[in-house]
């Protein structure tokens, strides 16, 4: 817990971090970022496990706002957000249905080419798969079909855990072997090379969101990620085209949106 | 001048201003993984947490008092940096219950042994030099001698310790190369990660061969006192005056205190004490202050004997879980201290495993993190001395589950997860 409390009454947020999964500690990291943040806005803030006292404590804290900064499943697959539905506080981020399609990386690819955005061929592997096929087979054909280099990843997982470049064609069981200890379903994809962007889109409502250049520089918030704000009212309905360069270090709100 | 981790994108604009050692320093890839292990629902048995549960907390509380009223304002001053005397005339004594004579004078007391460890190594190692270690050899070190650039190089070991043949067909090999081998590292008795003692066969002739070699010995000790049934033969610094002993209060009373000791030869602890004084000024005299009073006032042997019968029941508590649920696995079977050494099957990578063990609620620590060259992957290390009897068994059943699966996944890819 955060007691922190600024003099001036602002709005009580519950900030969820931790959980039980692999991503635990930038899951804590985060969250303590955001709690520093919301209490430096004045607002009162109160860290939470996501653990069996989760809906006693919504009661007990009665939050405003509920904040999940959660990683990992139960987090980010929906579950922990359709809980929070019931509750009836309001919370940040996507909802539970739209955080299912993005968590699984295997329905994601399809949504996202669906509406015309490109993503590298590929092709998902639940494990039983090869209980059931001759594996050697299988992963020949996949070979075959989509070219080395290749990219393996379970399908629901985040921060590259479990992510193998394959350059040789005799790396790839080891890599799905990687894989499946995350999650029972891979996905293997053509590998692109390339600058790596994270982009956050904030849509914000009645909330007033800017990444500053000193925000874009830290690098225990960024890891070696670009990350990139677009304040989703111009992004998205002015469709303009936006042009960033890879190594940019300030944020494009200015020079392209704002 | 660009430094080589510059290479591709990175935010840290202070990157290029970094003392090239600093670059040695990373993060264990499984160090996230083990953040769950907070979390009541995991049982870990990966960290190496003494059970100080088993330690009355009014010991300490009447410590704390004596040591107010009677000297205060001294236990919350600087002192000097060596460490205080009545405690350093303490551990005289202490050291003596493993054979070591010793005078207070060459005594340092330290912010745990791992700052004497550390201070040792600034003392000695420049980069590219060479230190032997057991093969598996204690984290924690392994990561001071990376911090000084220093070459690790492992010897081989079995059930009684580090081998004499495998230590001077190493020394003899490192010397015809032409490099320069500055301290031979050991924890001789239930060591961390293996369990296993050195046989008292081999001191000698290890003490022996290095004396001949000129190679410095670092005897790092936090166990010995840890023994379930037989006392531990006399440390190696009581056949050799020149042998750095490395002593810690962690594992006997709590390592909250962060106090350790070094008994050197004279020339190397007057160095130690200048280190020391430049690096922290003094180690913390009100810690100091709270354990000299302890041992001094409380039964602290009889402690040690409630640490021993604890961790006694805990190790038959791993052993017979192991007997139960992975009975085709080989184990250490430790008499002393806080650890299992464990041998996976071939092909199983203990850390690849390890997100597979945080599902199934269960952590341990994998074998790589105990060598300096990469290798451990198919062995693993349980540590018993935390959790109750009841999670041992629950833990190894998970590691078992754990095992099997990942066995069933490498037995449908046939590759003997070749890597």
């Amino acid at each position: 817990m955060i007691p922190k409390n600024k003099a001036h009454k602002g709005l009580t947020i519950q900030v969820l971090a931790g959980g039980i999964s692999h991503e635990r500690e930038i899951s804590l990291k985060s969250g303590r970022r955001v709690a520093d943040a919301l209490t430096e806005a004045g607002a009162t803030v109160i860290m939470r496990e996501p653990d069996q006292d989760l809906l006693t404590n919504i009661k007990k804290d009665k939050p405003d706002v509920i904040w999940p900064t959660l990683h990992g499943a139960s987090g980010e697959d929906g579950a922990l957000r359709d809980i929070l539905a019931l509750t009836g506080v309001p919370f940040v981020g996507a909802s539970g249905p739209a955080s299912r399609l993005a968590w699984d990386k295997s329905i994601a690819k399809v949504l996202v080419s669906k509406a015309g955005v490109q993503t590298p061929a590929s092709i998902t592997l639940p494990k039983d798969t090869f209980k059931e096929l001759d594996a050697d087979g299988v992963l020949a054909a996949v070979t075959a079909s989509l070219a080395l280099p290749l990219v393996v990843k379970p399908a629901r997982s985040g921060s590259a855990q479990g992510v193998t470049i394959v350059r040789k064609a005799e790396d790839l069981s080891r890599a799905m072997i990687d894989a499946y200890v995350y999650c029972d379903v891979a996905i293997v994809e053509r590998f692109v090379e390339g600058t790596e962007l994270a982009i956050s889109v904030i849509d914000p409502g009645w909330l007033l969101c800017r990444l500053t250049r000193d925000h874009a520089l830290r690098p225990d918030l960024q890891g070696s990620r670009r990350h990139f704000l677009l304040r989703s009212e111009h992004a998205w309905r002015s469709s303009s085209h936006l042009h960033v360069r890879a190594h940019q270090r300030d944020t494009p709100l200015r020079e392209g949106l704002g | 001048m660009t430094n080589p981790s510059t290479k591709g994108t990175n935010f840290d604009i202070w990157l290029d201003s970094y003392a090239s050692r600093a670059h040695s320093l990373s993060v264990s890839e499984v160090r996230a993984l083990f953040a769950v292990v907070s979390r009541p629902e995991v049982v870990s048995l990966a960290g190496g947490m003494p059970y100080v549960h088993a330690l009355p907390k009014e010991l300490l509380h009447q410590a704390y008092e004596q040591v107010m009223l009677t000297r205060g304002d001294l236990a919350i001053q600087y002192s000097g940096g060596q460490g205080d005397l009545k405690l350093r005339d303490q551990v005289r004594e202490l050291m003596a219950l493993e054979g070591i004579k010793s005078s207070v004078e060459d005594i340092v007391m330290t912010t745990g042994s791992q700052h004497g460890l550390d201070l040792v190594s600034g003392l000695f190692l420049d980069k590219g030099d060479v230190v032997l270690a057991e093969g598996p050899s204690y984290v924690g070190a392994i990561g001071i001698f990376r911090h000084y650039e220093a070459h690790i190089e492992h010897v081989e070991t079995d059930n009684d310790g580090i081998q004499p043949d495998a230590l001077k067909a190493t020394i003899a090999r490192l010397k015809a190369e032409g490099r320069r081998i500055k301290f031979l590292y050991l924890v001789p008795n239930f060591a961390n990660p293996s369990g296993v003692t050195l046989a008292e066969r081999r001191r000698a002739k290890i003490v022996e061969l290095c004396r001949r070699n000129g190679i410095l010995i670092l005897e790092d000790n936090p166990y010995g006192l840890l023994y379930f049934d037989k006392k531990v033969p006399d440390a190696l610094r009581t056949l050799d005056d020149n042998v750095i002993y490395l002593g810690s209060f962690s594992k006997i009373l709590a390592p909250g205190f962060r106090v350790g000791y070094v008994l050197a030869p004279p020339a190397i602890r007057e160095k130690l004490v200048l280190a020391q004084e430049s690096a922290i000024l003094c180690p913390s005299m009100f810690s100091q202050s709270m354990i000299s009073e302890y041992l001094e006032n409380a039964d602290w042997q009889g402690q040690i004997d409630t640490f021993r019968g604890v961790y006694k029941e805990r190790r038959n508590a791993a052993l017979e879980a192991m007997a139960e649920y992975l009975p085709k696995l080989s184990t250490t079977q430790p008499d002393g201290g806080f650890y299992l050494w464990i041998t996976l099957p071939e092909g199983i990578d203990s850390k690849a495993m390890l997100p597979l063990a945080v599902k199934e609620l269960v952590a341990y620590t994998p074998g790589t993190a105990f060598y300096g060259d990469g290798t451990g992957q198919n062995k693993l290390r349980i540590c018993y001395s935390f959790p109750t009897p009841e999670n041992i068994n629950l833990g190894i059943k998970r590691l078992a589950t754990v095992i099997n699966l990942q066995t069933e996944l490498l037995e449908t890819f046939n590759r003997e997860g070749n890597k």
